[in-house]
């Protein structure tokens, strides 16, 4: 209804408006975080003193990779959205701050990508 | 109506004069908290390389997860693992502060002077009995 007659320029900015959702989604995955974080903590603690063989199949496990995953998603959701945030807060040049919430989105893909892919590779393995 | 000002020049900005606020401002327990809490955040974003380096070297093989554990183990890495961990253990507190903040609890004079010093001796309690596991 707001949109009915809105030019394209004001229909982007009306599009635009995502600071409720970042706020419910920052707070989610913070939630999802909480859990989580303990579980990877004890986890690497364990994982450090295994031998490297037993460390696999440890990860090999579902019930290891499935919240790893986990943490994967809601963490680099969480800290995209926290960077995201930061850009905004302190850059004020208009294509700098483009640019560095550009780099922030592709930093978070790449760790996202680069850490399940690993958990991937060895969920998959014939080890 | 649009508020935001086109974007300047370095020869159009202005010389208008800022409030001051770092130099004046008597810092409170609330406000370091809030301040330490973004830091970390940060800190904890960039550190997300040295566990993608750890998970992937899991992945690669014994030889390449033999040397990032050496990397790891040195006394820099350690240094620097110690760190991101109490990084991670006082944004987590800071976070549940803040989330108990935004259902309206823990405004009080004294709660919220609390709260933010818990999350402190809390993290740093904490950091050092993970720690203790990994030492001992």
């Amino acid at each position: 209804m707001i949109m009915d007659n809105a030019s394209p320029k004001i229909h982007a900015r009306l599009l635009s408006c995502k600071g409720t959702s970042h706020f419910i989604f920052q707070r989610i995955t913070a939630l999802a975080l909480i859990p989580l974080t303990i579980f990877s903590l004890i986890l690497v603690l364990c994982l450090s003193k295994m031998p490297y063989e037993q460390a696999i199949h440890t990860v090999q496990s579902p019930l290891i990779s499935v919240p790893i995953l986990s943490l994967i998603l809601a963490g680099v959701w969480h800290m995209k959205l926290g960077m995201q945030m930061i850009i905004e807060d302190y850059i004020q040049h208009e294509y700098l701050k483009a640019a560095s919430l550009l780099f922030s989105l592709f930093f978070c893909i790449f760790i996202a990508l680069a850490t399940s892919g690993a958990v991937l590779k060895l969920s998959f393995a014939n080890i | 109506m649009s508020t935001s000002s086109p974007p300047r020049s370095n020869q159009q900005k202005s010389q208008r004069p800022l409030s001051p606020h770092l130099q004046i401002y008597r810092p409170s327990w609330t406000m370091v908290m809030s301040i330490i809490h973004r830091l970390t955040g940060a800190a904890l974003y960039a550190g997300t390389l040295l566990l993608t380096l750890w998970l992937v070297s899991l992945a690669s093989g014994p030889k390449f997860y033999e040397s990032v554990q050496v990397i790891f183990s040195s006394w820099l890495g350690q240094l620097i693992l110690f760190g991101y961990t109490w990084a991670l253990i006082h944004h987590m507190l800071g976070g549940i502060r803040h989330l108990i903040m935004d259902f309206g609890k823990g405004y009080g004079p004294h709660i919220r002077i609390r709260l933010a010093q818990w999350t402190l001796t809390g993290s740093i309690f904490l950091t050092l009995l993970v720690w203790s596991f990994v030492w001992l």
